[in-house]
């Protein structure tokens, strides 16, 4: 699923749920990914359901990435996404990944 | 604290409140002015209603409400309380112990029984046109846990939720999202902060554990109680702190100095009536003290003060209370007990605790004993000035143990006013209740089997023996009637008596029923005494036509049955038209008494000392004069007597030479008890015989001597009475 | 139903899974009885016993049980059979008996403890109607073991508190020879309840 470009950044599309039971699949998949790029972008437009355990693990990545000084980009949230990003208030705590782009995929 | 203590502590306390809430209504009867009164009544039912509030037992704090406020109006002067409404409170009264009992046995969460409900809704309206205030004021109220929380007087409601969810939630099926969502329908979530700091590094993230926490600015008018339902599920998989808006903290301050401080309670206690702190919270954090507790023992076993931590200073940690408001309970605490070191007196202890402390006095008695055997046939002299020390402090023991459990029979007595004006109402008859005596002391023990006769003994003086007012009129009596409980010692025994000034039994119409009933032979006569007793033959007692107050099936032969199964006797003494008197005589204990060991043959018998006038040898002694096979003559006094050895019957033919006359006494009757041999006096622990010898005549229970052999211990009110029952039929002599 | 005692019983199940019940049996006027070890508290030997003056022959007497008051009953008596022998091999079987919500200890005087069996449900009899020389409410069932057969007692029956101090209240008033000067109380005080 991944892409890489030459630039190292890394781009990751991910589909159906990220839920407790995609969770352990899915944490080691997106953790290596990061190893091995600069910057890693997570197009989420295609998740359809996501749980405590999925915003869990991009709440790891995250912090992962910012100490081992990576850049991460969630891009094009879904709408399921979305209305726990808003139930949490989690748009600030992303808030270098330039979540506003989201829409541009939608649109 | 654990949780069933507090429960038992909440339910006697409750018993007493009620107590004292009733001897407030009937003096208020009389003069219904009374501030002290009126107070008492209002403190049962605010502070019964505060407990139950710290238990969730809603239904009674919801109804004690209702009255409590109601008495707050009554005490400011806006209701006016006149008999109506006593009446109505004396219901309320009774129905608040019912939901008590209710809600104390009930299972957690089982639902009020609909028929209680409907009694409450029914006094709750016949109370509803007395209050002047409306609903909403009431609701508010002015001190109370529960509306702690609903006060709506604007300020900002902005709760602080702090949530912390534990590593197996979501393998729990939990899901913290749903909560906040969930929230979000209450009130308005101002602002959520993730907390990520539990997040572990990445080699032990373990993306089904859970590591996620919340802090959540909560917008909602509600109480923290409510807030902490939400995560009721999610109790086990998540800390959970609740800090309250800064309008409550001013709420629970205000609440803080408004309560009682009359009892010391307990800080967390003290948090909870207040709303500040749910039981959960506090169930929560005595959890950790007592797990601070065992990791401190574990860690450093040779500390000199194993110090636990405030429960306090756990709950701010918890952010389960902020400090100034743990501040303001411990003032209260400090200030509650400082009056109650002034105040208490006595010390509330677990009657069963007491009972077996009496138990292990015994134990020490009987082995004291034996060791006096010991001592005594191996010939040590030297420890002879150590036994006879040891000897007197057991004996101080025992009797300081006894009187530990000794409680005045007025309370008792008290109770019945109730009763008498409950009564006396019901059948539009005028009585007064006059109590002598009230601070004669018995045995706990015994005073809690004697309430059911007595009962039935003061309604059958209401019920049959006093008149109504214009059939009293018409003998010339009073119309008012009067009924007199009165109690004094005699000879180790209590004396209880029941008068009235009633209508009096008639002997004819006893002795006609005894015989229609086969109880008395035609031929047979009987002394008017005689056939008095025979109402306390099964069957006679009950009335032609039953009444709902005392013809519930049971007649004055059950009443003589409990009284004689407290090894006590009963008599009956009645003038017609005069009046009734009932005697009850009851032992002062049923554990260890003063006893006085004499033997027949092989036989041994203890008679209690109290009833023992004196011993004489008879074949030495010159004032000694068999009169015949009944009677003796003492010093020109003649008595009934018996032969113990004749009596009961021995396992050996030998006969004594040298036999001695013990002079017994029960009430103003006299007796001798021939016997051969004279032991001296002992401590003796009286065990039950049980119920295969219940009915055995003559024998009131049993002791272990110091040998460990058993000896019987005689019924000397059983015996004298029955030789004088003997005496008034003998043609020879009539004694007193 | 499996009892820790099983050391020395004897299993005469069928073998499968029948249900059996483990009975104590011991000698009683030279017959052989058994109650369920269930109701068995405590065997313990012959201590010096008191006599309980003015109680029925059954009514052996009482002993001090560490410091409890324990009235002893005598099998065979009860049973109406001659009244047992004391000898070395006589034991005591507490059983606990209840009545009016209370628990009781009761002694049996027996002439000697045999053994515990594992009897199956299938190994037991209804009492006959006739035949035996007890009351038929003693017996709770007979039993076959191998070619011996003993009676199941009903504990509850043969020990009734009701019934034991009811017969005790009315035997000391059919002994006028041992009330000495009492057997001319009048009778109303002390004629017998009804209940």
């Amino acid at each position: 699923m991944p892409t890489k470009s030459a630039d190292g950044t890394c781009a990751v599309r991910l589909d159906g749920e990220m839920t407790i039971y995609t969770a352990a699949e899915q944490k080691t998949a997106l953790f290596d990914e990061l190893e091995h790029c600069d910057t890693l972008t997570l197009d989420l437009a295609a998740v359809d359901e996501i749980d405590s355990a999925g915003i869990q693990i991009l709440l790891a990545l995250k912090r992962q990435a910012d100490q081992t000084e990576c850049e991460l980009q969630l891009l094009s949230p879904s709408p399921s996404v979305r209305e726990v990003m808003d139930l949490l208030e989690l748009d600030t705590y992303f808030s270098d990944a330039p979540l506003e782009s989201a829409d541009e995929d939608t649109a | 604290m654990s949780l069933e203590s507090a429960k038992q502590t909440f339910i006697q306390e409750a018993a007493d409140l009620l107590v004292a809430m009733e001897d407030a209504l009937l003096s208020l009867e009389e003069s219904p002015d009374d501030a002290d009164h009126l107070h008492q009544v209002f403190r049962a039912m605010h502070t019964i209603k505060g407990t139950a509030g710290v238990f969730g037992y809603d239904p009674v704090v919801n109804f004690t409400h209702t009255v409590e406020t109601l008495m707050d109006e009554v005490r400011s002067g806006a209701v006016a309380l006149d008999s109506d409404l006593i009446a109505v409170l004396f219901d309320c009264r009774d129905h608040t112990a019912k939901l008590v009992d209710a809600a104390t046995d009930a299972e957690d969460g089982a639902a009020l029984d609909p028929a209680l409900e409907a009694e409450g809704d029914a006094l709750i309206a016949r109370l509803a046109p007395r209050l002047s205030t409306s609903d909403d004021a009431a609701e508010r109220g002015q001190d109370d846990a529960a509306e702690a929380s609903a006060s709506t007087n604007g300020g900002d409601h902005n709760w602080v939720i702090s949530l912390q969810f534990r590593p197996d939630a979501l393998r729990n099926g939990m899901d913290p999202l749903s909560f906040i969502r969930y929230l979000q329908t209450m009130g308005e979530i101002i602002a959520v902060f993730p907390n990520i700091d539990t997040l572990s590094d990445l080699e032990t993230f373990d993306p089904e554990s859970c590591y996620l926490g919340f802090r959540i600015i909560f917008n909602c008018e509600t109480d923290k109680k409510s807030i902490e339902n939400v995560f009721e599920f999610a109790e086990d998989d998540c800390d959970i702190a609740i800090l309250p808006p800064s309008s409550e903290i001013e709420h629970y301050l205000r609440l803080l100095d408004e309560l009682s401080d009359t009892e010391v309670k307990r800080t967390g206690e003290i948090l909870v009536q207040i709303g500040a702190l749910t039981p959960k919270e506090l169930s929560r954090a005595l959890t950790q003290q007592a797990v601070e507790q065992i990791q401190e023992d574990e860690s450093d076993d040779d500390s000199q003060t194993p110090d636990t931590r405030p429960i306090g200073s756990i709950l701010v940690e918890q952010s389960s209370i902020s400090e100034p408001v743990l501040d303001a309970a411990l003032r209260k605490q400090e200030k509650s007990r400082e009056k109650a070191t002034k105040e208490s007196q006595f010390i509330r202890i677990d009657a069963a605790r007491l009972g077996h402390l009496i138990d292990l006095v015994g134990e020490l008695v009987i082995h004291n004993a034996a060791m006096k055997v010991m001592v005594k046939r191996h010939g040590i002299d030297d420890v002879d000035e150590v036994v006879g020390s040891v000897d007197h402090l057991v004996e101080e023991i025992r009797d300081n143990a006894l009187q530990l459990r000794m409680v005045q029979i007025g309370d008792t007595f008290s109770r019945f006013r109730r009763v008498v004006r409950d009564v006396s109402r019901d059948l539009d008859k005028d009585i007064d209740l006059v109590i002598n005596g009230g601070d004669t002391e018995l045995d706990k023990t015994v005073v809690d089997k004697i309430n059911d006769p007595l009962t039935h003994l003061v309604r059958n003086a209401l019920d049959h023996g006093i008149e109504r007012n214009d059939q009293r009129l018409a003998k010339g009596k009073p119309a008012r009637g009067k009924v007199e409980l009165s109690a004094h010692h005699d000879s180790g025994h209590i004396v209880i008596e029941i008068k009235d000034d009633g209508a009096g039994l008639d002997p004819e119409k006893i002795l006609g029923k005894a015989k229609a009933l086969g109880l008395v032979r035609p031929e047979q006569t009987l002394s008017r005494r005689e056939i008095l007793q025979l109402i306390f033959e099964p069957g006679l007692s009950t009335k032609d036509q039953a009444s709902d107050l005392s013809g519930r099936g049971v007649g004055m032969d059950v009443v003589r049955r409990n009284i004689e199964g407290l090894r006590g006797t009963v008599e009956l003494d009645s003038i017609q038209d005069q009046g009734t008197t009932v005697t009850i005589v009851l032992p002062l204990t049923l554990a260890i008494i003063d006893g006085f060991l004499v033997g027949t043959g092989t036989d041994q018998y203890v008679i209690p000392l109290a009833q023992v006038v004196e011993c004489v040898e008879i074949g030495h002694e010159a004032d000694v004069e068999r009169q015949d096979c009944h009677y003796i003559s003492l010093r020109g006094e003649v008595l009934p007597y018996l032969r113990l050895r004749d009596f009961f019957g021995t396992g050996d033919n030998s006969r004594s030479e040298r036999e001695s006359l013990v002079v017994v006494r029960f009430g103003h009757s006299k007796a001798g008890l021939v016997v051969d041999e004279l032991y001296g006096e002992l401590q003796t622990v009286i065990k039950p015989l049980g119920q295969i010898f219940e009915r055995l005549k003559g024998v009131a229970g049993a002791t272990v001597l110091g040998t460990g052999d058993i000896a019987l211990i005689l019924d000397v009110a059983e015996l004298t009475s029955m030789l004088h029952r003997e005496s008034s039929q003998h043609p020879a002599l009539a004694t007193q | 139903m499996s009892n820790p005692i099983t050391q020395n019983s004897k299993d005469y199940s069928t073998g499968g899974d029948e249900e059996t019940t483990q009975y104590l049996t011991f000698f009683a006027a030279d017959e052989r009885y058994a109650i369920d070890i269930l109701d068995v508290k405590e065997i313990v030997e012959i201590a010096q016993m008191t006599r309980v003056p003015m109680t029925p022959d059954y009514i052996r007497g009482v002993i001090n049980l560490r410091g409890s008051v324990v009235p002893v009953i005598d099998l065979a008596v009860r049973l109406g059979k001659e009244g047992s022998q004391v000898t070395k091999r006589s034991c005591i079987v507490l059983v606990e008996i209840e009545s009016r919500g209370e628990w009781q200890q009761v002694g049996m005087l027996v002439d000697e403890v045999n053994e515990i069996l594992e009897i199956p449900e299938s190994h037991l009899q209804p009492a006959p109607d006739f035949g035996t020389d007890i009351r038929t409410d003693f017996i709770r069932a007979m039993g076959r073991v191998d070619d011996i057969f003993l009676i199941l007692l009903e504990v509850g029956n043969v020990l009734s508190l009701q019934e034991l101090s009811q017969i005790a209240a009315i035997a000391k008033r059919a002994e006028p020879g041992r009330s000495g000067p009492t057997e001319q109380i009048g009778a109303p005080a002390d004629a017998p309840d009804a209940d």
